[in-house]
């Protein structure tokens, strides 16, 4: 089997950079800067994000050229880990920390590098990812935006749809059809531009959920110009581009920890901790969570080495979205040493507002149908 | 290393093994003298004693690796017990002048008795593959030992009636050392379940088409690899953090994480297997027997499960991301 999750070690570094981040959160908090929740990483909330960068937490293992730090991608597994069990609102910058950063550093201009790495590392410039369209879901493929060459640069024409944060991001990285379509070669005529939001002739529209929040959102593009340089790549590469930022995007430790907030919660409400119920339950989620934690680690070292754990990052996320949506529909069972008390009325909002918000996580950043296609054909099945 | 080593003896001594479909419950095995002579001048069975007593010393990576062989080919050997004994008896100094293997009988954290690797297995049955036995409570707050060492010579003597009573403080070590082990086992049997479900999905046809191709059945069995692989992720951290002298929670975690897999990826590969895979002809229950039996043997997920919840719940609101990591100093 093909599927591999080595066993890493934690370089001393990274410990170093844990009691940092924490000591930054300790902070944070007694300065009522925040107040944690679950799906922290999409949570917008520009001035934490600024704080962040401040502190130095966004852009760590970039390049000091372009406002980074040069670290390794364990250093940085450890600053989002601990940002996101603190249920830090780290959404602004998350996009652009993870995936967009790293997408500009090795497909970018110089030209667009300049202009966008300085400000995401300071936690002032924040990305959107422009993948779905109305009729393009999970066929990725099948895009219809597009741009056409014109002097000096492309015209962008078409439209973007549930774009995390999209109407409050600087700028988007999106894939978009440079030849017309062959229903052959399906992959191919898709180029990735980095476009900047603010420009002449886009319209956002933020789309409100079911949650109640404004997380996502509708971006029009009407004949907007984007210079040569903010081309990602080779023209007609989009496909491979794309597919390669799917990595960054599924592995890492916001696929299982989103609702680790709830459990703290739930500890702090004082579940009957005599009840054999209430400790195998707390025991299980432990035990998952430990072990993805370790499959997540795996997946930032062979990331760090210069590996493609494309199918790794699917697995993990599968198996972590299934975990997220499986703990709080296991902890509504559990009974409360004293259900009237203070702590309870939080965490029974939270019970509440994390089992609403888990539906989407299993619709975002490749659906489990998806997500089950990829790793059989890694067990050779396809 | 020494784990494909093993790997190679145990896949040799399988494929050279007569075919004895006997079926689940009633597949009573001879022990294999042999096979076991062999691991014996190889030195596994020794394997987690000091190099002074001819074993490799602190070398927990390798034991789970050499288990995890013994989960994928299921051996007639008692050799999971026996490695795990070698542990034991050597911290309560107590060494062996020959090379059987010892049978271990673990009571169950609620009492019960160890259901046992296959009971059959050289019992009474008189030679060179007498077993010696070491019963063990570890769920106290001191491990408590019983030892009936054979006589020297007269091995047809069942063990001797009163054994050598033991006691060991290193209640982390001994639980750990135990679900490592069958964690490790666990793994083994649902690497191989796994190999030889896709497989057979790659090659039996339906409607036309290897069954392989469906994506019913390729979403089955991504579920069953994503079991598989988060057990091994458990499994290879908890193997290093015992090397580092922290048994726990990580090997509580690699067995209460693959314990809860192996029901998943028994259910998942016999039904990918249909009608062949429930006969006793066809080797698929061998793993899957393993994994029924291993999953509940020397403490099931529910009981880890909740260990693990206690010291959640101990630790509270501000301990609970450093349980998750291993890094706490809580038993």
């Amino acid at each position: 089997m093909s599927l591999a999750f080595e066993a890493v070690v934690l370089p001393p570094a990274a410990h170093e950079m844990r009691k940092r981040v924490r000591s930054f959160l300790r902070e944070q908090l007694a300065a009522g800067a925040f107040t944690p929740r679950c799906s922290g990483w999409t949570i917008f909330d520009r001035d934490f994000s600024r704080s962040c960068g401040q502190a130095g937490f966004i852009g760590l293992t970039w390049p000091r050229e372009w406002g980074g730090q040069a670290r390794s991608t364990l250093e940085r597994y450890v600053v989002v880990e601990e940002l996101l069990a603190a249920g830090a609102p780290v959404g602004a910058h998350w996009i652009a920390d993870r995936q967009s950063g790293p997408q500009i550093l090795r497909h970018g201009s110089d030209a667009l590098k300049a202009a966008v790495l300085p400000g995401i590392v300071r936690g002032e410039l924040f990305c959107a990812i422009g993948m779905s369209e109305p009729d393009s879901g999970s066929d990725l493929a099948s895009v219809r935006s597009r741009g056409d060459r014109v002097d000096k640069g492309w015209r962008i024409n078409g439209r973007k749809i549930w774009t995390s944060s999209g109407h409050l991001a600087d700028v988007m990285i999106g894939l978009f059809r440079t030849e017309p379509a062959d229903p052959k070669r399906r992959h191919a005529g898709l180029t990735q531009f980095a476009i900047d939001l603010h420009s002449p002739g886009i319209t956002r529209r933020a789309i409100r959920n079911i949650a109640g929040r404004e997380d996502f959102s509708e971006i029009t593009f009407d004949d907007v110009f984007v210079p040569d340089t903010h081309v990602l790549g080779q023209v007609g590469d989009g496909w491979k581009l794309v597919t390669g930022e799917l990595a960054y995007e599924r592995s890492g430790p916001e696929r299982f920890l989103s609702v680790f907030p709830l459990l703290v919660e739930c500890l702090r409400a004082q579940p009957k901790a005599d009840s054999p119920l209430v400790q195998a339950e707390l025991g299980r989620s432990v035990a998952h969570l430990a072990a993805l934690r370790r499959m997540a680690i795996s997946v930032a070292a062979k990331l760090d080495a210069g590996g493609d754990p494309a199918t790794e990052a699917a697995l993990m996320k599968d198996l972590g979205n299934a975990l997220e949506r499986e703990i709080p529909e296991r902890l509504r069972g559990l009974a409360l040493t004293d259900p009237g008390s203070a702590q309870a009325a939080p965490y029974r909002a939270l019970l509440a507002h994390t089992i609403v918000d888990a539906t989407s996580y299993t619709l975002r950043g490749g659906t489990p149908e998806v997500l089950r296609g990829m790793i059989a054909r890694g067990l050779g099945l396809r | 290393m020494i784990g494909d080593a093993v790997a190679k003896m145990l896949a040799q001594a399988e494929a050279s093994a007569p075919s004895q479909g006997s079926g689940a419950a009633t597949d009573v095995r001879r022990f294999d003298l042999a096979l076991w002579r062999t691991l014996v001048e190889s030195g596994v069975p020794r394997l987690l004693r000091p190099e002074s007593e001819g074993g490799a010393g602190n070398a927990f990576r390798d034991a789970s690796e050499v288990l995890q062989a013994i989960g994928m080919h299921a051996p007639a050997v008692p050799l999971t017990d026996t490695v795990v004994a070698h542990l034991l008896l050597s911290r309560a100094s107590i060494d062996l002048s020959d090379e059987r293997p010892i049978r271990l009988r673990v009571t169950g954290p609620d009492g019960t008795p160890d259901a046992g690797a296959p009971a059959a297995v050289a019992q009474g049955q008189s030679g060179p593959d007498l077993a010696h036995l070491l019963e063990v409570d570890p769920w106290g707050d001191e491990v408590v030992m019983t030892w009936y060492p054979l006589a020297e010579a007269s091995s047809s003597a069942a063990a001797s009636s009163s054994g050598r009573s033991l006691r060991s403080a290193e209640v982390p070590l001994v639980q750990g050392l135990l679900a490592l082990a069958a964690a490790s086992v666990l793994t083994g049997a649902m690497m191989r379940a796994m190999a030889m479900a896709i497989e057979w999905a790659g090659t039996r046809v339906q409607f036309g088409r290897p069954i392989g191709q469906f994506q019913a059945v390729q979403h089955s069995l991504a579920l069953a690899a994503e079991e598989l692989a988060a057990s091994r992720a458990a499994l290879d951290w908890a193997a290093q953090e015992m090397e580092a002298g922290r048994p726990m929670p990580a090997a509580a975690i690699a067995k209460a994480r693959a314990a809860d897999a192996a029901g998943k990826v028994a259910a998942i590969t016999h039904q990918v297997h249909g009608a062949i895979g429930f006969t006793a002809e066809f080797a698929l229950y061998r793993s899957t027997q393993q994994l029924w039996l291993w999953r509940d043997r020397w403490g099931d997920e529910h009981h880890w499960n909740a260990w693990l919840g206690r010291q959640a719940l101990a630790v509270g609101p501000d301990g609970l991301f450093d349980l998750i990591m291993g890094e706490s100093t809580l038993r």
